[in-house]
């Protein structure tokens, strides 16, 4: 069995030219009013997402990771809303965009797979008018036909006698077979990028990994991106191609996974890889909680919890240190080029 | 003579007319003092089921369910309730197993106004000392309420609460799985520290294969409410003979890109145990099925303590180096 290699998309453009990037988020701002304040729940976020890459995002719970999805895709509900960015896909700002402008791109040329594929599906609805309903929505003509490219797209997710869950409805599907149904749904009218927020998170542990081989395997066997958006360190390392970490709504560290996860250089990211249990080594916890979004503290968010935090960590968000290869982290030991130390030592 | 010990336990659950869920099939554990034996399996499994059994939340269709030697099937109210004092559990959500209308402190203090005989101000001493032991010291905590925790000390609640009556069994289910990673490992580190400070056996129910490596002494490997593989944790994760056991551990990511991922050759979803276990549980999914899968499948001695119920225990050793070939054992 050959390894799944990370790393080079399939169709990766020549090195040297630098290629558009798909999409492009710039300075993304998403604040939820409270009655305490306003929180900043995704604080200056920029990142791209490249040609054919799997981006992951990953954090823990509060981190800002799934309000950063839902802001690109215009889902943010009040009391949130955005209030700074861009995030330009194939040219176009969608959040500059029309409502009924976006919802022509969501769907068509975004994918979206939600975590829990119940609350994505219509309890009343048959299988069948669901994916007739998504087909009508953006293309009239292959709507007629909707059952036969149902059928096909359910047997490509590797549903086994699709006419029986065409023919049903979402409650007698079992959680496994309702996150295929949404990936079908979600690869139906072939978007150029898929975003899934924790698409496996409620499924059992065997299932987990055929519903991420399957995702991967329509990502590049269609050359699409994707952006995955996960809490598990373990789908990254193994899914991802690049990732982005976050942490109380900013991103801490970027980069290859290769690099990102065997040499973190952020001590978030490096506490993150502590806290997961393994055989023959001490288990290190992080102390504290997230800070208080409401009032945003004014130097690194991490610093309050943070084993090496020194003088500078207080007073003001540190500048980013790069490598050429494009790891980029920001953290105060960076910019005074110290070093956080060896991992896993 | 074990803590713990379940013997033959099976549960069925009528659910409307003429139908029932199997939910555990015929298993027989014991847990002894100071050990953990972790139950590990996916959603549906029984695993849950069966800690509530061990508890005797729920009682069994059939089997009897023994604690310090003694039936609780046999006992009377009073008894059992007397005996509980001892057996604790601490559940999944910590939010939704607190009364949130309850300060923490008379959370913890409820056990004991059922349990115990102690002052009012005995008792305030005892949840003061036992939040303290638990990492939430401090008057003032203890006049807080659940929704002013955040999720990691919720649990420490849920903790304390179970130790207060100073139990010798604590049943775990699913403690840290909403929990996030770095808190997990908060939760992880106390009750391992505990359970040496107050020499506590732990029935560990759990999904996550990396907790339950790192926790547990024993484990046994459920699927559709049957015991599939049990066995010393070292062994069973060292070399997996159960065609589902090994499909389970090698389903564990480690967050190393470098670690090379084992194969799955799984196909399918669990069912649902709605019809009476005949034949191997597994065999609707295993890709090494033979005709003898059909028919009895025990649970048999593969040496020592370790057991697996697979009749095709040389397909099962092929499709494990096929597994794991070139993966360091996850």
């Amino acid at each position: 069995m050959t390894r799944p290699v990370a790393g080079t998309a399939p169709h990766a453009p020549p090195r040297g030219a630098a290629p558009k990037p798909l999409l492009e988020v710039r300075g993304l701002r998403t604040e939820f009013g409270t009655p305490l304040g306003v929180a900043q729940v995704v604080n200056d976020v920029s990142f791209t997402v490249r040609r054919g890459e799997i981006l992951g995002i990953v954090g823990e719970s509060g981190c800002g990771k799934s309000v950063t999805i839902r802001s690109i895709l215009g889902l943010v509900r009040q009391p949130g809303k955005v209030a700074a960015g861009e995030a330009v896909f194939e040219g176009r700002d969608l959040l500059g965009m029309k409502p009924s402008e976006l919802r022509d791109v969501r769907g068509k040329d975004i994918g979206f797979i939600a975590q829990n594929p119940f609350s994505s599906l219509n309890p009343v609805l048959r299988i069948s008018k669901q994916l007739h309903n998504v087909l009508r929505s953006h293309d009239r003509e292959r709507a007629a036909n909707s059952y036969e490219i149902g059928r096909a797209a359910l047997a490509s997710v590797g549903i086994a006698g699709p006419e029986r869950v065409l023919d049903g409805y979402a409650h007698q599907l079992s959680g496994g077979t309702a996150q295929r149904v949404i990936i079908a749904m979600s690869m139906l009218l072939d978007p150029a990028l898929v975003i899934a927020d924790e698409p496996t998170t409620g499924l059992d542990l065997t299932v987990q990994r055929q519903i991420l081989d399957l995702v991967r395997g329509l990502v590049r066997e269609h050359e699409r991106s994707m952006m995955l958006v996960t809490h598990d360190l373990g789908v990254v390392a193994h899914y991802c191609d690049r990732v982005v970490v976050m942490y109380a709504g900013k991103i801490v560290e970027q980069g290859a996974v290769q690099e990102v996860l065997r040499a973190p250089k952020h001590p978030y990211t490096r506490a993150l890889l502590d806290a997961i249990p393994r055989q023959g080594r001490p288990l290190v916890h992080l102390k504290g909680r997230l800070p208080d979004l409401v009032n945003y503290p004014s130097g690194c968010p991490f610093a309050p919890r943070c084993s090496h935090a020194f003088e500078p960590c207080t007073t003001g968000w540190p500048d980013a240190t790069s490598s050429p290869d494009g790891h980029t982290y920001w953290c105060h030991l960076g910019a005074e080029d110290k070093e956080v130390g060896n991992v896993s030592a | 003579m074990s803590l713990l010990e379940l013997v033959g336990v099976s549960k069925e659950f009528e659910i409307g007319k003429a139908r029932r869920v199997y939910a555990v099939n015929n298993v027989d554990l014991h847990v002894d003092r100071g050990r953990t034996v972790a139950v590990i399996g996916e959603s549906g499994s029984g695993k849950s089921t069966l800690g509530r059994i061990a508890l005797r939340l729920l009682e069994p269709t059939s089997g009897s369910v023994l604690f310090e030697g003694r039936d609780l099937g046999t006992l009377d109210r009073v008894e059992l309730r007397r005996l509980r004092s001892r057996m604790q559990v601490v559940f999944q959500e910590p939010f939704e197993s607190l009364n949130p209308r309850m300060a923490v402190g008379d959370i913890v203090a409820e056990p004991l106004l059922v349990h115990s005989t102690l002052t009012k101000a005995a008792r305030k001493a005892k949840v003061l000392e036992v939040l303290e032991h638990v990492g939430l010291g401090g008057d003032e905590l203890a006049r807080r309420y659940p929704g002013e925790l955040s999720g990691g000390q919720q649990q420490r609640v849920g903790i304390a609460r179970a130790i207060v009556t100073e139990p010798s069994l604590l049943v775990l289910d699913e403690p840290t799985s909403s929990l996030d990673v770095s808190i997990r490992a908060q939760i992880l580190t106390l009750l391992q520290r505990l359970q040496g400070e107050l020499d506590l056996a732990y029935l560990f129910i759990s999904h996550d294969i990396q907790t339950v490596r790192y926790l547990s002494n024993a484990i046994i490997v459920m699927y559709q409410g049957t015991v599939v593989e049990s066995g010393p944790s070292e062994t069973v994760f060292a070399s997996p003979r159960h065609p589902y056991s090994q499909a389970l551990l090698a389903s564990a990511l480690t967050p190393d890109p470098a670690d090379q991922v084992p194969s799955l050759q799984l196909q399918g979803d669990p069912p649902t145990p709605t019809t009476r276990p005949q034949g191997c549980v597994f065999r609707g999914r295993c890709p090494v099925r033979i005709a003898e899968c059909d028919g009895d499948v025990p649970l048999v001695s593969v040496g020592g303590q370790h057991s697996v119920a697979c009749v095709n225990l040389a397909g099962a050793d092929r499709l494990a180096r096929d597994t794991f070939a070139g993966s360091a054992t996850s």
